[in-house]
């Protein structure tokens, strides 16, 4: 049994009054003696300062307070920035505080030495590669000759007084059909395709 | 047209709902029933805890009241108004054991003295009286608030824990210690 379990019966009874079984769980933490103690201790505790009141005045003091409070300007409860402001007011603030502000940092550069910006031209020399394509013009001279009849000419000259019979020339030797130019053949405008 | 005539059952109001008349409307009606409910408990209370000091239970009461009136928003209508009061009261006292540690014994041997003195029919009682007030003054600070909560203001366990923020089982172990204190001291008179 706890303490507050025999403070509980300390109120109720006198130790005369405990039935056997309450007796014995009240021997098992205290004497008798010291449980009449407690019931003297428990009986008188509230007892103490019982009668002591406050003094009228201070209700009066305390109902003045209040009224006094009541006609107070009521304070936001939330705090000064929370406020309603009118319109005007705002615009007004503002017109004040911003030449203000702006004369504040006038005064303030004035003392402070302003850097002097300097400009200088430099010329600069810019390389672009540029790649330009050139139409590759090949110039070809052909010799045409014209099929004659095999009837050897004749040719004279001072050299040779006598006539001689000239055979028509064979010329595929001297002007072979063209095949045309591969990039292979040519490394050099190879390199500019696959580069 | 004054509160107090729309509002002739004031009285009956719960003690939160007194609160937010006065927090809301600074309801003149409204702390003048919360302050006549607990005024005198408080006082008391104040006056159990500083040595039987009435001036001094005097100033404590008032500035416990005005923090009512100046800032009622501080109390939190989710608490028990009575427990939050006991709460704000038990931390003033703490501050102001803080600043003086000792009951002043001059104090206490002109009291007795004058209880000799004039009233030597009502001797026995005044004796025992000042017995125990003497046995519970001597009580270190938490154990004598803990039991002026329970055993004078008849607090509850739970709600003394709540006031002095403390676990229910650490206000049990003061409780039984400052009881079996003060069982001793009044014993040695409880013999004669």
């Amino acid at each position: 049994m706890d303490f507050l379990n025999i403070e509980q019966l300390a109120l109720q009874k006198d130790f005369d009054a405990l039935l056997p079984q309450e007796r014995a769980q009240v021997l098992a933490c205290m004497s008798q003696t010291e449980y009449e103690q407690l019931r003297l201790m428990l009986f008188n505790a509230p007892q103490l300062d019982a009668d002591v009141v406050p003094p009228p005045a201070l209700k009066g003091r305390l109902m003045a307070q209040m009224r006094a409070q009541k006609q107070a300007p009521i304070v936001s409860k939330r705090g000064l920035l929370h406020r309603a402001v009118p319109v005007w007011q705002m615009l007004l603030a503002a017109a004040v505080v911003i030449p203000l502000i702006y004369i504040a940092q006038g005064a303030k550069n004035q003392g402070e030495m302003q850097p002097i910006t300097l400009v200088q031209t430099k010329t600069d020399t810019v390389f672009q590669e540029k790649i330009i394509w050139r139409d590759r013009i090949k110039v070809r001279t052909r010799i045409v000759f014209r099929e004659k009849p095999n009837q050897p000419e004749m040719a004279t000259s001072d050299l040779f007084p006598v006539p001689i019979a000239v055979s028509p020339i064979d010329t595929s030797e001297m002007n072979p059909v063209s095949k045309g130019s591969s990039l292979a053949d040519d490394p050099v405008l190879m390199g500019f395709f696959t580069k | 047209m004054p509160n107090s005539d729309r509002h002739p059952d004031i009285r009956t109001y719960p003690d939160a709902r007194l609160m937010q008349e006065i927090a809301l409307h600074n309801n003149e009606r409204a702390f003048e029933v919360l302050y006549d409910r607990y005024s005198a408990r408080m006082y008391r209370y104040f006056y159990r805890l500083l040595w039987q000091n009435a001036a001094k239970s005097e100033d404590f009461t008032q500035d416990l009241f005005l923090k009512i009136i100046e800032k009622p928003h501080l109390y939190d209508p989710s608490r028990n108004f009575c427990t939050w009061l006991y709460t704000l009261a038990t931390n003033m006292c703490k501050n102001e054991y803080r600043r003086k540690l000792t009951l002043s014994l001059q104090e206490a041997e002109v009291q007795e003295q004058i209880y000799h003195t004039f009233l030597p029919e009502k001797i026995d009682q005044q004796r025992l009286d000042s017995e125990l007030r003497e046995a519970i003054g001597q009580l270190a600070e938490p154990h004598r608030q803990c039991f002026v909560l329970r055993y004078q203001e008849v607090c509850s366990v739970a709600q003394i824990a709540e006031i002095m923020d403390c676990p229910e089982g650490t206000i049990k172990s003061r409780l039984h210690y400052a009881l079996k204190q003060i069982t001793e001291k009044v014993g040695a008179f409880y013999k004669e």
